[in-house]
């Protein structure tokens, strides 16, 4: 989930839908320092099961936001799919 | 902790205009996970890093909910700055969590500036940003200064070059000649601790032992073991009463210096042989970050239960184990010096142990 908050974070971050943005980016900010933060533990030193227990919220509230936001995230998966574009809103 | 984490979920959702109820669902949901039930039996760091994030996760929230509605939003920045600088005292891991938080924050500023209708919510997070990395800042930047004076390293962690071992954990045969006495050591305890399919990447401590007597034998290629003492009175006070108050002891303030050899040494072999250690750090990536199992205490935490005499009698397997490896390495070529140190019987043999096996 983490991770494809990474991935669309730069989509997020490029929409031109003003109602969402703040919220969305809120959520991507969220989301990368908790990736960001898991991945520098795997380069520097070794990531261990409970390291992630800190960021367990984290992962909830991406889930959650997800779930709560799925109508929109369906929306922009339609066009992408159909008409192998974005149409920059998430 | 973990209840109030997961209140503070719940409120975090409801910042983020979730429905009630689902996100109640996810309140419940966090509470359920099992790890935060197990973890919260133990008085460990990781609880405490979990609810100060949470809680500045939901403070960082109300700010954006404030930049979004165009009300005020420092106070909620300041608050949320305070918790994330408590979450990066008890994990400095935190920081990049943090630093990667404001990173995205200030992207999302630039971007806002570009669109019509939007300049007042940029210069908003802009703010908001810089607000966020001020008051975080002093909290960190007095703990760095109290390490400062007390062993003369401005730096938040001391234990980093301890870890880096980590992620060069099975690759102590390949150091240089110049750090061979420790690669020998870590190489031994690697031996005994890996095998049966068994990852253990943190064998250093099992190897501890042996690696500070060698180094107070000054065996290594670095200054032997000082006391690094302030000269200031109060501050010797001050340190005192706060190694009373957190019974540490000397010992872990003069490994600093170790710790930093130990890193060193895995850094060397991390440049070395990249793709050995790439391939340490992808494969921690791939099998660790999505497992969500989480072990038993350790044996200190169910110290007379059965669990632990089970441990004691694999300690004792692991005791025959050493002896076994020991006599495999040639424990007959031994270095002189080490030889004539009393209560360094494990050294010994590792000296004989040739880089490679």
């Amino acid at each position: 989930m983490l991770l494809a908050y990474v991935l669309f974070s730069p989509l997020v971050l490029l929409s031109r839908e003003h109602e969402h943005l703040l919220r969305d980016g809120a959520v991507a900010a969220l989301a990368m320092g908790a990736f960001a933060t898991i991945l520098c533990c795997c380069v520097f030193n070794a990531y261990y099961t409970k390291e992630g227990i800190p960021f367990m919220g984290v992962l909830v509230i991406c889930v959650v936001f997800a779930v709560s936001n799925s109508k929109r995230i369906v929306q922009f998966c339609g066009p992408l799919n159909s008409k192998g574009e974005s149409d920059t809103r998430f | 902790m973990g209840l109030l984490a997961a209140l503070l979920v719940y409120f975090s959702l409801r910042a983020l205009g979730v429905r009630p109820e689902l996100a109640l669902v996810g309140g419940v949901c966090f509470a359920l996970v099992g790890a935060i039930c197990l973890w919260e039996l133990l008085i460990l760091s990781e609880l405490l890093s979990l609810f100060f994030l949470t809680l500045g996760i939901w403070f960082f929230l109300c700010c954006m909910r404030a930049v979004s509605n165009s009300t005020g939003f420092a106070s909620m920045a300041l608050l949320s700055a305070v918790c994330f600088s408590f979450a990066i005292l008890t994990r400095p891991e935190n920081l990049v969590f943090f630093l990667a938080l404001t990173l995205v924050l200030v992207v999302l500023a630039v971007r806002c500036s570009y669109l019509p209708g939007m300049q007042r919510a940029a210069r908003s997070l802009a703010k908001a940003a810089l607000l966020l990395g001020v008051s975080t800042a002093p909290l960190v930047l007095c703990w760095m200064s109290w390490n400062l004076v007390s062993f003369g390293q401005f730096r938040i962690n001391t234990l980093n070059g301890l870890t880096a071992t980590e992620s060069t954990y099975n690759m102590f045969n390949l150091v240089d000649s110049e750090d061979q006495l420790v690669g020998k050591i870590l190489w031994r305890s690697y031996l005994l601790k890996n095998g049966d399919g068994h990852i253990y990447r943190d064998h250093v401590w099992f190897a501890w032992g042996d690696l500070y007597t060698a180094w107070q034998l000054g065996l290594l290629p670095i200054p032997p073991p000082r006391v690094h003492r302030p000269e200031n009175v109060l501050v010797i006070n001050a340190h005192n009463w706060l190694d009373r108050q957190l019974g540490i002891n000397d010992n872990l303030i003069q490994g600093v210096d170790l710790y930093d050899y130990l890193g060193h040494v895995s850094w060397k072999l991390a440049k070395k042989h990249p793709s050995l250690y790439l391939h340490n750090v992808l494969y921690n990536f791939a099998t660790d970050t999505f497992d969500y199992s989480h072990p038993p205490p350790s044996p200190s935490e169910t110290e007379g239960s059965p669990r632990s005499r089970g441990r004691e009698r694999r300690s004792s397997q692991t005791s025959l184990r050493a002896h076994r490896l020991d006599q495999s390495l040639g424990g007959a070529v031994a270095h002189s010096r080490l030889r004539s140190a009393p209560g360094i019987c494990s050294v010994q043999s590792v000296g004989a142990a040739e880089p490679g096996t």
